[in-house]
């Protein structure tokens, strides 16, 4: 079982995995982090992946993912030109997907019983979108990058 | 399963008092985004490897129509309090569809997103969907399971 002090491990989790990943594909580090807490409503622009996970907690991932790094991340997972819509939504889904399967991962091996797994990736692109979940309580990160800064905001579902 | 999950948002629409006019289903090649706002909420097998995601997705006139029914106001469906509500919705029609299954389903706590000319794929996989007109609007029902 997961108690409500372990959430912290559980965001560094995602954390790492998300800087790991990012050296991993562009061969580039993470150069700063900025923590805070999540809100219940999240305005983002260009493309943002949200990946839920289930098991003995519950919550969601959002990655808000700015052009450049979008673009960045096309180019590395085998894209040659300049992405369409659906390629630069594609290529946030295998982010997601690859971020919260290193997380979970390491979480499950960390907190054994959690069986915590992902549903699939969803991507999303647009201006000025605003993301909303209720009943949750969550940590927001921003990950700066080469490529610009990469906002994480990860929510756990408020037991009763 | 779609008309189990079509079956669900029509006994939890009949609970506000809103009853559905217009049943239609149909299939998309992925599970992609339609309307202005979406709420998904993602499906894992509790013991076996299935997965999915299960989508509510509104066009202004639906989002309007029943942020009036829920909270009074159809002006506020884009507020915070209109957009909770909305939220409780889906996690109401989620409970209401996943009671009615056979296979036992976790749920993921719903997310949603609003915005004008939002684009997004849900799940790579082909999606069935039902369209309930509510009124002049309309609300779309999708599931994507694999």
């Amino acid at each position: 079982m997961v108690e409500r002090y372990q959430f912290s491990e559980i965001v560094d989790a995602f954390v790492d995995a998300a800087k790991e990943v990012v050296t991993q594909i562009l061969g580039v580090e993470v150069v700063g982090q900025q923590d805070g807490a999540g809100d219940a409503l999240i305005t983002f622009d260009g493309v943002v992946a949200v990946v839920g996970f289930s098991g003995a907690f519950s919550g969601r991932l959002l990655l808000g993912i700015p052009e450049p790094l979008s673009v960045a991340l096309f180019h590395a997972l085998g894209g040659e030109t300049l992405p369409s819509p659906d390629e630069e939504l594609f290529a946030a889904s295998e982010f997601g997907n690859l971020v919260s399967g290193h997380a979970l991962t390491s979480i499950n091996n960390r907190f054994p019983g959690s069986n915590a797994r992902p549903s699939p990736p969803s991507a999303f692109l647009g201006k000025r979108m605003v993301f909303f979940n209720f009943g949750t309580t969550g940590s927001r990160v921003i990950l700066a990058t080469p490529y610009g800064d990469m906002r994480m905001d990860i929510a756990f579902k408020e037991e009763p | 399963m779609i008309g189990e999950l079509g079956m669900a948002v029509q006994e939890v629409l009949s609970a506000f008092g809103v009853e559905v006019a217009h049943l239609r289903a149909k299939e998309t090649d992925f599970h992609r985004v339609e309307g202005f706002l979406c709420i998904i909420t993602g499906l894992l097998e509790r013991d076996g490897e299935r997965k999915g995601i299960m989508s509510l997705e509104l066009d202004r006139k639906a989002a309007s129509l029943l942020a009036g029914v829920m909270i009074g106001d159809p002006e506020a469906f884009s507020s915070e309090m209109g957009l909770s509500a909305l939220s409780e919705l889906a996690t109401m029609v989620c409970g209401t569809f996943l009671a009615r299954l056979d296979v036992p389903l976790l749920a993921t706590p719903p997310t949603g997103v609003v915005g004008e000319g939002l684009q997004g794929i849900l799940n790579v996989m082909p999606a069935r969907k039902v369209e309930l007109r509510l009124g002049e609007g309309l609300l779309v029902a999708g599931l994507s399971l694999s």
